[in-house]
């Protein structure tokens, strides 16, 4: 189960970045360079690969940082509220990510490096 | 439990074909992972087809509708299956507070199409975003 929790939650991670830059932060209005975001979830799910790490509602914050041509970070955590002991399920995880983005052509290249903590 | 970690390096490569609302996007994704039990070197191809819109129902406030299958082939553990689909169905409510601000009600419903241990699953999140 370890494994295959890296796994997907890496496929979530990419995937999720990916969809970040198709949206052309460059072209963004006004230049904001940070993207917040807060949700309380009843689960949490792998949207992008269909799995179910965690059934029990879940808090997760991410923010993103645009440092200008084509260069991201990412932050991102996931904490179960059922009060369970701290890093004792796949409710929780880390991670950090790095990456430069951009499009030539038509075609988008996306290439960075990521490092993510979860339960074992 | 302990923290176990996952450090990867990755590049992908994609094109994105649109029609309006409708598209499809190819990706081709390398990968490198390193983990406690080793190192391995995935990698596959992705096939997307995506559907978004979005309906304005009042001032700053908009239904939110979203659909996705992805087709996965020779991922070799980039999705933790090969050759399969996943289906997604997202409709949302979205009410922008200001340009910075942003609260949304989400809905998750999906699944694997053809993959024995990929269940169904459905998710009910509400949240914030902000950006600057």
């Amino acid at each position: 189960m370890g494994n295959r929790k890296k796994v997907l939650g890496l496929a979530l991670l990419v995937l999720s970045f990916g969809s970040a830059v198709g949206q052309s932060p460059d072209a963004s209005a006004k230049k904001k360079r940070h993207h917040f975001e807060v949700s309380v979830g009843s689960a949490y799910v792998g949207r992008a690969i269909g799995f179910v790490f965690y059934d029990k509602p879940v808090v997760q914050v991410s923010l993103t940082r645009d440092w200008g041509a084509g260069f991201y970070t990412g932050l991102w955590q996931s904490q179960p509220l059922d009060g369970s002991a701290w890093w004792s399920n796949f409710g929780y995880e880390t991670d950090f990510t790095v990456g430069w983005a951009k499009g030539f052509k038509g075609i988008d290249f996306d290439s960075g490096s990521g490092l993510f903590l979860d339960p074992q | 439990m302990v923290r176990g970690h996952v450090l990867d390096a990755y590049l992908r490569v994609s094109k994105t074909f649109k029609w309006g609302t409708p598209a499809i996007q190819y990706d081709r994704y390398w990968l490198t992972r390193s983990t406690q039990q080793g190192h391995t070197i995935p990698g596959g191809n992705l096939l997307t087809f995506s559907f978004a819109r979005d309906f304005p129902i009042a001032k700053r406030v908009s239904v939110t509708q979203f659909a996705k299958a992805i087709y996965s082939h020779g991922s070799v553990g980039l999705l933790g299956f090969e050759n399969g689909w996943i289906g997604l169905y997202q409709p949302g409510l979205t009410l922008a507070h200001s340009d910075n601000l942003t609260f949304f009600v989400r809905g998750d419903f999906g699944g694997g199409l053809n993959v024995g241990d990929k269940p169904a699953f459905q998710e009910l999140a509400v949240g914030f975003n902000f950006v600057f």
